[in-house]
Order: C-alpha cells, then structure tokens, then sequence
C-alpha cells in the first residue's frame, strides 16, 4: 500500500494521529489521541474559567457551566503537540460558545464558535509567528452569518499588510469570497455564500504554487509568493480586535509551515465527512 | 453601541486594564495566561485616540463615564487602511 509522505500506515483514530508536522491545530473536536482538552471557556457573569475535552463541549457540561449567562472561548489549546495554544485576553473579544444559556451548534448539533462581527477574535500571531506565505497550508471550517457588503470581514489571516505578506484565507467582501496573498489583497474572488465551507489554502514548491480551495476543489492557481509574515493576525479578524470581524461562526482552523498538497486529499476528506459537508 | 473615547490608545488600554482588576480577571488574580482585559480597546490608525467598546459590563464604569458613552465613534475617526 502506498503511504503519502508525512502520513503514517497504522489505522488514525483522530486526524492528526495520522498527520504529523502541524505548526497549529485548533478545534472543537479531538484531533489527536495525545490529548484531552480542546479548549477553555470563560463565562460572562462571574469570569470563571474551565477547560473541556471535546465530549464535554456537547454532553451537557459546557451548557452547565453557562446556564444562564454567556460562556466564550477564551484558550484554544493547540492539538499538534507543539503547545501552540491560541488565546484571547480581552474578556469581551473572545468568541462565544453559550449565549444566555443556548448552545451554539450547527445543523447536525456539532458545536461552533460564534463571532459576533464586532469585536470577537482569537490572534494567532503570537502562538503561530513568522509564517511564510510561500510555505505554508491552511484549513478552516467556518462560515459568514451574511451576504457581506463593503466593510471586509475575516474567516481567517495568517499574514497581513506588514511587509505585504497576506495571507487572508478567506475573507468576505462585496458578495464575494475574497484571498489576499502576499502583496495582494484582492488576490482571487468567488461567489459568497453563508453556508458552511472547508476553505483550505496551499503554497509551496511541492504543489508549485498558491492556490486555494472551496470543499476539496480548487478554484484558482496563482504563482508563488516568499517571505514570513507578520503583524496581528488570527481567526475572526485581522490587525486588532475591531478591524474586520468576522460576524460568522468556526469550527476548526489547522496550519502548517509546510506544503501539505501530498496529503490534502486526506486531510479535506477527514474535515468533510466529520463535518457533513 | 456604546463606546468610550480616550485621547490615546494607551488610556484606553490603561481603563479596560483597570476594569479587569476590578472583575478579578484571571491574570489579576495570578494566572499569567487568564483573561486581563475587559472591553475592546479600538485603535484609529496612526497614533492617535483609542476607543473602549462597551458592549457589557457596564457596570464597571463610573458614573461620570456612563455620561460619556456615545453611539458611534466621532466622525472624524480615523479607521484602519486596508485589506
């Protein structure tokens, strides 16, 4: 049998059990059998804090801990094993899982997050520094709540106008789904919709070039940019916690440093079936 | 929307500190990963005013504040360039 490199032959119980060599993985579901917990809320009302596995987010737990108020993701814990942990420190920025007592989940009861488009963002650019926008691969399920109009709102940014290494995958803008990429940040558009999505972006010598993909299809090929990025970027958002937000929800983001086209049939097959999509 | 308007970003950032204090905070409270602040602090570009976003937990501000909130941010706002 014919192993994808980075891939490993044993049977995976969870997704990156089988995939190795990400720079961060963030989720409401377990993505690795090495770990326990998924994430850490706090709630509204007395600024309590609890971490809960995945399992905990959906068997009453979590609607426990917020009954009644709100609860929010505060830390995303990074199940790559590189302990790239993802968290918001301003009480009020922070994503919100339970609102006045009710669960947020999708259409199958799979729990999100919801970002309210005003000022909800989780920054990655700390845990997840100097990423190069010619070397590099991301996932995310999420969708926009809106046909969005001419203020841009950001699913996800790995890179910013700093230095102009964009890395906007994707963002939402005048009907469309739009990806910035490196000094463009315009650089493809399609159709926008407010359904939920696996947007997955990839760039590398592996794969030869950029190109980013919509459920599993690509819908361009563009040439390559190189260069690590910087500023404040993350999922919700881009540059600060008010500029861009994403009014939407997100389910799962995962990045690597690397050129992931070997295993990206793998790796988007995991996200949609889990996912329904 | 309520917001609070500050001559800089860093009174602005100083305030929702200050109010994170006040609603013992995790990081206030000795864990250096818990949550510090409490509102949004909303930059204009350039290096100018600062803004707090009071979207909850009005509660914390003063008086005197809650008789500052305006509606909007003042028209003269700088917003962010880009995409």
């Amino acid at each position: 049998m014919a192993v994808l490199p980075g891939v490993i032959a044993s049977s995976p119980g969870y997704l990156l059990d089988g995939i190795s060599g990400a720079y961060g993985a963030y989720s409401l579901r377990q993505l690795s059998g090495s770990i326990s917990n998924v994430c850490q809320c706090i709630r509204d009302s007395d600024s309590a804090t609890q971490d809960f596995t995945a399992a905990e987010l959906t068997n009453g737990t979590l609607a426990n801990f917020g009954s009644g108020t709100n609860a929010r993701v505060k830390t995303l814990y990074d199940q790559s094993g590189s302990s790239n942990d993802a968290t918001q420190s301003t009480l009020l920025s922070c994503p919100s899982v339970v609102i006045s007592g009710t669960a947020q989940v999708d259409a199958t009861g799979l729990p999100w997050m919801d970002f309210d488009g005003s000022n909800d963002f989780i920054p990655l650019s700390t845990a997840l520094p100097n990423i190069d926008v010619g070397n590099c691969s991301s996932f995310i399920i999420g969708k926009f709540d809106v046909s969005v109009g001419g203020t841009q709102e950001v699913l996800l940014s790995l890179g910013t106008t700093s230095g102009a290494k964009r890395w906007y995958s994707p963002t939402a803008y005048n009907g469309d789904f739009n990806w910035g990429y490196g000094n463009d940040w315009d650089h493809h558009q399609e159709t926008q919709d407010t359904n939920v999505h696996l947007f997955s972006t990839i760039a590398g010598s592996t794969q030869g070039d950029w190109q980013p993909f919509i459920d599993g299809v690509s819908k361009t090929n563009k040439t390559l940019q190189t260069g690590a990025s910087s500023g404040t970027y993350g999922i919700g958002g881009l540059n600060s916690t008010t500029a861009f937000e994403l009014n939407g929800k997100v389910q799962e983001v995962i990045i690597f440093d690397s050129d992931q086209s070997a295993n990206r049939s793998t790796i988007e097959s995991d996200i949609m079936s889990y996912y329904n999509l | 929307m309520s917001f609070l308007i500050f001559s800089t970003k860093k009174e602005a950032l100083n305030r929702t500190e200050q109010a994170g204090k006040d609603a013992s905070l995790g990081y206030h409270d000795g864990d250096p990963n818990g949550c510090r602040y409490i509102w949004p602090v909303i930059e204009e570009g350039g290096a100018n005013r600062g803004a707090l976003d009071i979207e909850g937990h009005a509660h914390l501000l003063t008086e005197q504040e809650k008789a500052q909130l305006v509606s909007q941010l003042p028209a003269d706002w700088h917003h962010p360039d880009d995409a």
